[in-house]
């Protein structure tokens, strides 16, 4: 998997969340990793939107 | 997000976002959670979705709660994920619900708010067997949208 991080570079851009280190992780929730997981099942069978393809 | 909306926290990350939806079913804890998989070689982030159930501390989504609020949800989740896309613009977000009335509302909140968020987003619905520009009317299996490129 590609690393993902905000480019050091670019403009920060205004929210409409606010932003609160009392908000928990759900990650670790299974029902949040088996929908994720069904997500890449999908994927991986269909694929993704060609025109989005074409511009990587 | 011109609809009216709840007003939500994230954390630092941007992967969390917590609200509450009040209503005649009282006050319940919404919760969206963007997961990152990879697919085929493509990294993309799973948009999940579900109330918190406070006595588990673990997520319900086929829970009908019906605060008479949906509107309202489905803008505050739109919102949300304009602000996560603004943050991560080259990044796709997949969202798909848990049964098929799911996904035609998550294709409701799309349609009511698509003005705005077609400003900002390229949206793409799965419909027999392809991906196409999102359009309202058809009924999609499921969603892509990332920032256009501006």
């Amino acid at each position: 998997m590609q690393q993902l991080s905000k480019k050091k570079n670019q403009k920060k851009v205004a929210i409409n969340a606010i932003i609160s280190s009392d908000v928990k992780d759900y990650g670790n929730d299974p029902y949040f990793i088996k929908k994720a997981n069904e997500s890449k099942d999908f994927l991986e069978k269909h694929g993704f939107p060609e025109e989005l393809m074409k511009n990587r | 997000m011109q609809q009216e909306k709840y007003d939500y926290a994230t954390n630092e990350d941007l992967l969390n976002f917590v609200f509450d939806s009040v209503g005649p079913k009282g006050t319940i804890k919404k919760i969206i959670r963007f997961t990152a998989r990879n697919a085929n070689g493509i990294t993309y982030f799973n948009l999940g979705f579900g109330d918190l159930n406070i006595e588990t501390g673990k997520i319900d989504d086929l829970i009908i709660t019906d605060n008479k609020d949906r509107d309202k949800i489905l803008a505050t989740i739109a919102s949300a994920v304009l602000d996560f896309t603004s943050q991560f613009p080259d990044i796709m977000v997949y969202a798909q619900g848990s049964t098929p009335s799911r996904t035609r509302l998550y294709q409701m909140g799309i349609a009511s708010n698509l003005e705005e968020i077609a400003q900002l987003l390229d949206v793409y619905g799965f419909h027999t067997d392809s991906w196409s520009k999102f359009e309202r009317n058809v009924n999609y299996e499921a969603f892509l949208v990332i920032r256009k490129k501006l």
